[in-house]
């Protein structure tokens, strides 16, 4: 089969996928640990208590441990699972994998370091800044952030720099 | 709760949460759409009946169902990772669009460094892989050491 023959096909089943009613993403339940379950279970009967709205923060403040423990339940496989099956869809090989490794965790420090940038700005600069953006419209669309090169290193012969 | 004493109640319960092994985490099957579920059963059949031994024209006869497959994973843990992310690390609106910025820029230029490390010829690889392990090892031993100093201290 051509290219242009199989990109035809897969456009065919891509019509055929658009379903109006799309579902959102879950995690598989079963799939956590017994104490993990039975955390989440918690977590699950306090924001049922006060259903549809939020728990009141004293409540939450009271069960921090809990919450706080059921949030990175939730960030570390959500990120686990993305590491995992992303080198996979993308059938990469062992070397793939390893740079998609280290552009994500460099991501993930660049992240965490400019967040940690923001959190140290005062107050009325932060709003400022918030005011500004909003107003050229940044907030609602991403762009390309400008790389600096990296640090010359001995090239293997006849690769190209990733 | 004091900050110390909420670090201290967590790492309890990271105490308790830690023997237990994990089987790996897995994307509910009933959150896929109807059209979805049907083209990754067919990956899944496709699957049992090559068993790991799948050969080139298997793969080309079904490259279709195998790209759309991928394809629907690809899309469903992305959204799957920024919907969870920013909750679990509770951020602001600002935060969120930093987070997004950041993500999409990592997107990119990995995408971009695939397409670089495919043009790779099989030799390069092979090279940069071994000597990646090398290094890898001399880290390990260099670590070693340095920690069976701090120990003999």
């Amino acid at each position: 089969m051509r290219p242009w023959q199989l990109n035809r096909k897969v456009q065919g089943l891509s019509s055929k996928l658009e379903d109006p009613a799309k579902t959102e993403t879950r995690f598989d339940y079963n799939c956590f640990s017994e104490p993990e379950r039975k955390l989440l279970d918690k977590v699950q009967e306090i924001v049922d208590e006060y259903a549809p709205g939020s728990p009141p923060q004293d409540v939450i403040e009271k069960n921090a441990d809990l919450w706080y423990k059921g949030l990175e339940i939730f960030g570390r496989r959500a990120m686990e699972l993305f590491v995992e099956i992303m080198p996979a869809s993308f059938c990469c090989d062992e070397l793939e994998e390893w740079y998609f490794k280290i552009y994500f965790y460099n991501f993930l420090l660049d992240w965490i370091e400019s967040v940690k940038d923001l959190r140290e700005m005062p107050k009325e600069e932060l709003d400022a800044l918030i005011v500004e953006r909003r107003g050229m419209g940044m907030l609602d669309r991403v762009f390309r952030l400008k790389r600096y090169p990296p640090p010359a290193i001995q090239k293997q012969s006849g690769s190209e720099e990733p | 709760m004091k900050p110390a004493q909420l670090t201290k109640r967590i790492d309890e319960l990271s105490e308790k949460l830690k023997p237990v092994p994990s089987e790996g985490i897995k994307i509910d099957f009933h959150s896929f759409t109807e059209p979805e579920q049907l083209v990754l059963l067919k990956n899944f059949e496709l699957d049992e009946k090559y068993n790991g031994h799948w050969t080139h024209e298997a793969i080309l006869e079904n490259k279709e169902i195998i790209l759309k497959g991928n394809h629907i994973f690809i899309s469903r843990i992305t959204e799957l990772f920024l919907f969870a992310m920013p909750r679990a690390m509770m951020l602001d609106e600002v935060e969120q669009k930093l987070f997004a910025i950041n993500f999409w820029g990592f997107l990119e230029r990995w995408l971009e460094c695939q397409k670089n490390v495919r043009k790779w010829t099989e030799k390069d690889r092979e090279d940069f892989l071994r000597d990646m392990k090398i290094t890898e090892s001399k880290n390990h031993k260099g670590e070693a050491g340095s920690n069976g100093k701090e120990n003999n201290n």
